[in-house]
């Protein structure tokens, strides 16, 4: 075993470990089978909270509480989940927290790619042990599903909608018969209580495989949205921003908030299809528009100002990336960007600059 | 709660029994139904408006008797939801609702009470007190304002059961009831309420001593209240004490839970007598009349009368309609989801046992003993949905609201609407008759703009007396033509516009509102704002006008703003003809024309003819909008697109054409200029169909380019003259068309240059005649050798 300090990332419930024991310790409250903590505490563990012997439990989702609610409350029910969203809503990390909190183990983990084969999701052969001794059981080699059925655990399947279809299909059997036939032993792997899937899936991505209307029938769905308020994801970006360019050494100074705001003002009225005040209506870009990529350009803008300007993070270093997140359809996109630009940039005080060289690029 | 309010006559026997309910609420009335059964009393007092007495007779249930057929039984009784309407004679603007549902109590309590034939009446503050208060406060206060000074004390009085349930920690004060409902046994009900509410009632009285002693200007209107409410108890308990006097031996009285208590305090007659003398002597007493106006399920969340409105009113009454034990929440889902699938969505029963199972987790997960509405919808979306909460919109009218309109039968007398359309029209001298008349109005004078604002309002209320003529007999803008013509079915249309508001003009600002925000397509929506201006209602011209930003913004139909734009540009510059001059309408002009500049060209390709012909109108449209807003900056734009449009190619011919024509005709392009587009776009390699398009396009209404303007005109008659047989047939219809369309002297005038080319000739054109004699000469001797006698001349 790696000395923890050395690792790069640690998994949730390693890093949270001292959380998680706290709030076990306190935790008095009826226990689904096989579950680490009653529903009501892993609920404090992802919103966060004081614990009643004075213990701070921190925040791992901020957000809207009801909905993680409605996740947990899901899988207390034997009904899979599936967290949808556009990329960078946090599905990934409730998934991880999620299933440290409920079976103390988030490596379960099945990652979800176009080319995702049956034998990840089911099981596979270790082919020299099958050929010298037939199939057997020794010779199967479990998918990380196959492992969670066994043990009642939490299984994790990230991007589900990359996996071609009929791969997904494989689904269907464990989700609603709760078993996993091996017809080659005349066998089958029994799920035991405890058992269940987190799916994340993305709803925004081009190109994706629509779930067939028999799988989606069988997770419940919880869409995780974009950040409420301008503050709340003002301060993400202002935070990752700054921890992503410490990571990349970027030489360009700490982005002034007010550029921040602005940045993220733009992809919250484009996302929202309305100015923050309410009193225009916008078309949006057939982009996401996320957080995620609000961080990037504002990454990209400090590279730019770094390599290339004076170090001042300006309005035309951050440009190129607007339009870049923008303009994903160059015909709809730029004339949707065109109309912003036209009718609320311009006559917006203090954002001469923005308009001036948006101008420029489209 | 039984009680006996002590009276000097010790022989007085009567028990009282103080049913205190929430207005509205479906759980109340159900356990109030089932104590008034229990109890058996020989009269039932409701608060309510003493003026309105007279009406409870009305209030009937269905004919008990099958054989009757349903509608015919529907037709003369009242249906809920209904409203009583107080008002007051002179002022119909002083006036005060007070909706009921099926599910109200205190319907029930009048079903009750009329079906066991036992007399009912109200016993509220008598609504002309009330009204005459009100016409003392200053107006100014708008319904916002109220809202917005809520204090916590105001909050509690007004939904006091509401606060209970969410210091118990529920959200909706309606699960909490059910849920009181379902534990205890239904004669202890209220009691237990009655003990909350006293508790309620020491704090609140607390809280407001304190507020009291702070001196606050702003907070006048609910002084109003803080005195009032003293009044009006000490009212019901005069009426209480006169039922006893009159020797009624069970008094059942049905009143705001809040009220319990009160009522069941020990208060000496005498004291109560010179309270009310004492307040009510300086106020004008008012007179006021009652009637039944039908109501709307989306209405009952107003606040009125009770103060008291409700947010799902399809929610209630499937909590009133679902009996007693049975399960609200898979008969809710099992509703939920058939509608979903009226509506084509994917819903299977077996998603609706996992969403039974999700709510049945979350609520245990939220600690409630019965899941309430938000449970059940998140689990619809997250179920059956797939967590997408659009489809929820969808159905969230008919399942939520439940849109009702409820029924007034004819016998009723009338409403303020109708009483107020009456005197409007004396003042106006506008006289209903049956008879077909022209009405010539001259909008500068007061007497003939309220006329047409008037008739406007009741246009847009859907009473059709009037209808403003386009073919106007003077031109100018100050001048309307209005057709008058008064049926008898215009009487029911303005029964059924009362549930709009008291009078012409508010109810007019409320349709209008409703209008807009329903409107289906953009044109319709800019219809709306013009009656609405028409109609000099600023409040529904302002809303409307943010709507009108609204919709554009996301309206993706150029041809629809297109469309829109004259009448927005003629509000704006005529809009002062009526007195008022909407400030933010240029600015609202300007977003729409950039965004049309922005998209025209892109919308212009593609099109099939149909579609381009309309373009090609629309695109008329515009200009001649824009000449009339007269922007410099826009105008610019604007025909900076039309030139592109002019001259490339892959742009339907017939608004390429119009588009030269509309910028030739402004000077735009020069002459010289828009004889290249021409040549370019009749030259031997285009289409002749394109050719003949692009005429079309170019000479719609321009007859004179041709009269007066040689160049084009010879283009035009060589490119007619090169056309070769087969072609020109099949473009005839094509071309007859655009020349059709010219008027007699303007075809007179261009055949007249046809035939006799050299008549009105530049030299250029003589120089021509020249050469087609000498061509005559060649061809005569050409046919001398070919032996072919052709008399040409």
């Amino acid at each position: 075993m790696e000395a923890t300090t050395d690792l790069l990332r640690q998994h949730a419930e390693a890093q949270f470990k001292e959380e998680l024991s706290q709030l076990a310790a306190v935790d008095k409250r009826q226990k689904p089978p096989r579950w680490l903590l009653s529903p009501w505490a892993v609920l404090t563990y992802l919103m966060g909270g004081k614990l009643e012997n004075g213990y701070e439990i921190s925040p791992k989702y901020i957000g809207n509480k009801r909905i993680m609610e409605i996740a947990v409350a899901t899988l207390t029910t034997d009904r899979a989940l599936l967290l949808l969203g556009v990329p960078g809503t946090a599905k990934t990390w409730v998934a991880e927290h999620l299933s440290a909190a409920i079976s103390g183990d988030s490596t379960m983990l099945v990652q979800g790619t176009a080319g995702t084969a049956e034998e990840a999701v089911r099981y596979g052969w270790n082919y020299a042990r099958l050929i010298a001794e037939g199939p057997s059981m020794q010779a199967l080699v479990p998918s990380p599903i196959m492992e969670a059925m066994k043990l009642g655990k939490i299984a994790r399947l990230e991007e589900l909608t990359r996996i071609p279809a009929d791969v997904q299909d494989s689904l269907i059997t464990i989700l609603s018969e709760k078993t996993l036939p091996i017809p080659e032993l005349g066998s089958e792997v029994q799920a035991v209580k405890g058992f269940n899937i987190i799916a994340t899936a993305n709803d925004r991505d081009k190109g994706v495989n629509e779930l067939s209307s028999a799988l989606k029938r069988r997770f419940n769905t919880v869409v995780l949205p974009v950040p409420a308020t301008l503050e709340e994801e003002v301060d993400i970006v202002a935070r990752r921003t700054e921890a992503l360019g410490r990571a990349l050494e970027l030489p360009a100074e700490k982005p002034a908030l007010e550029e921040i705001s602005r940045v993220v003002q733009i992809f919250r009225e484009l996302r929202a299809g309305a100015t923050l005040d309410g009193k225009t209506k916008l078309r949006s870009p057939s982009g996401s528009m996320s957080t995620a990529e609000a961080i990037s350009v504002m990454n990209s803008g400090l590279a730019l100002a770094g390599h290339f300007g004076d170090g001042d993070l300006k309005a035309e270093d951050l440009a190129a990336g607007i339009v870049g997140a923008v303009v994903k359809d160059p015909v709809q996109d730029s004339l949707v960007l065109k109309e912003y630009l036209e009718t609320v940039i311009k006559e917006r005080e203090g954002w001469k600059d923005f308009y001036r060289s948006l101008r420029h690029l489209i | 709660m039984t009680t006996s309010i002590a009276s000097k006559n010790k022989t007085d026997l009567a028990r009282v029994h103080l049913l205190g309910i929430r207005h509205h609420g479906p759980g109340s009335a159900r356990s109030l139904e089932a104590s008034l059964k229990e109890i058996e009393p020989d009269i039932v007092l409701i608060e309510g408006p003493p003026e309105a007495e007279a009406l409870i007779k009305y209030v009937q249930g269905p004919p008990e008797d099958p054989s009757n057929s349903e509608e015919a039984a529907d037709a003369d009784r009242l249906i809920p939801p209904v409203a009583l309407l107080i008002y007051a004679k002179e002022m119909p603007k002083l006036a005060c609702y007070y909706p009921f549902a099926e599910f109200s109590p205190e319907w029930r309590a009048m079903l009750y009470a009329n079906q066991s034939r036992i007399p009912c009446r109200f016993i509220d503050l008598p609504q002309s007190h009330w009204l005459s208060m009100q016409s003392k406060q200053k107006q100014s206060a708008g319904i916002d304002q109220v809202l917005s000074n809520l204090t916590e004390a105001d909050k509690i009085r007004l939904d006091p059961i509401g606060t209970l349930a969410s210091l118990a920690g529920y959200e909706e004060g309606e699960v909490w009831w059910e849920q009181l409902v379902e534990q205890r046994s239904d004669s202890q009900i209220f009691e237990a309420v009655s003990e909350a509410m006293t508790a309620l009632r020491t704090a609140v009285r607390e809280d407001e001593e304190e507020e009291r002693s702070k001196i606050d200007e702003d907070k006048q209107i609910f002084d109003e209240d803080y005195y009032i409410e003293p009044l009006r108890e000490a009212h019901m308990r005069t009426c209480i004490r006169q039922a006893q006097k009159e020797g009624y031996k069970s008094i059942a009285v049905v009143c705001g839970a809040w009220h319990g208590p009160a009522l069941a305090q020990t208060v000496k007659a005498k004291d109560d007598n010179q309270l009310l003398k004492e307040k009510l002597k300086d106020l004008p007493k008012l007179k006021v009349e009652a009637t039944w106006i039908p109501w709307t399920n989306s209405r009952l969340s107003f606040e009125s009368g009770y103060g008291a409105g409700i947010t799902s009113p399809g929610w209630y009454e499937h909590l009133f309609h679902s009996d007693k034990g049975s399960d609200t929440t898979l008969s809710w889902l099992v509703k939920a989801v058939k509608l979903l699938r009226a509506e084509d969505f994917d819903a299977s029963s077996a998603q609706v046992i996992d969403a039974v199972r999700l709510v049945e987790s979350l609520a245990a997960m939220r600690n409630l003993h019965h899941a309430g509405l938000t449970e059940l919808q998140q689990a619809l979306v997250t179920c059956v949905l797939s967590g997408n909460e659009m489809p929820l919109a969808l159905i969230e009218k008919k399942l939520l609201v439940g849109e009702k309109l409820g029924h007034v039968p004819a016998e009723v007398p009338g409403t303020p609407l109708m009483v107020d359309l009456q005197k409007t029209s004396t003042r106006l001298k506008l006289k209903q008759e049956a008879l077909e008349k022209l009405l010539e109005l001259d909008l500068r004078k007061p007497l003939d703009l309220e006329r047409s604002s008037f008739l406007s309002c009741l246009q847009i209320l859907g009473i059709a007396w009037g209808e403003k003529q386009k073919k106007k007999i003077k031109t100018s803008t100050f001048h309307e033509t209005w057709k008058l013509q008064w049926q008898p079915s215009l009487s029911l249309a303005a029964v059924e516009a009362s549930i709009w508001g008291k009078d012409v003009r508010q109810a007019a600002t409320a349709r209008a509102i409703d209008l807009g925000s329903n409107s289906p397509t953009f044109a319709h929506l800019v219809d709306v704002l013009s009656l609405s201006l028409d109609g000099g209602l600023l409040e529904a011209v302002e809303k409307t006008m943010t709507l009108v930003g609204e919709r554009s913004a996301t309206c993706f139909d150029m041809g629809e703003l297109m469309e829109a734009l004259p009448v927005l540009v003629g509000i704006a510059r005529y809009g002062n003809v009526r007195g008022h001059n909407p400030q933010s309408m240029d600015t609202l002009i300007t977003s729409i024309t950039e965004r049309i500049i922005v998209n025209l060209e892109s919308t212009c390709l593609s099109l099939d003819e149909d579609a381009a012909r309309r373009m090609q109108r629309q695109i008329t449209l515009m200009e001649e909008a824009l000449r009339l807003f007269n922007k410099k900056e826009l105008l610019e734009d604007s025909r900076a697109v039309l030139h592109r449009l002019a001259s490339k190619s892959n742009i339907p011919a017939l608004i390429s054409g119009r588009s030269a024509k509309l910028l030739y005709e402004c000077s735009y392009l020069s002459q010289e200029e828009t004889v290249r587009l021409m040549h370019f776009a009749l030259s031997a390699a285009s289409a002749h169909s394109y050719s003949g398009q692009w005429l079309e396009g170019f000479l719609t209404n321009n007859a004179q380019v041709l009269i007066h303007d040689p160049i084009f005109f010879h283009i035009v008659d060589d490119w007619i003259r090169g056309i070769k047989t087969d072609a020109f047939q099949e473009l005839l219809p094509l071309l007859r068309k655009t020349f059709g369309a010219f008027s007699y002297s303007e075809r007179r005038q261009i055949s007249e240059r046809v035939q006799s080319p050299g008549k009105t000739a530049l030299a250029e054109t003589s120089a021509r005649a020249d050469d087609d004699r000498l061509l005559t000469e060649v061809l005569r001797t050409v046919q001398l050798m070919l032996g072919v006698n052709h008399d040409h001349q």
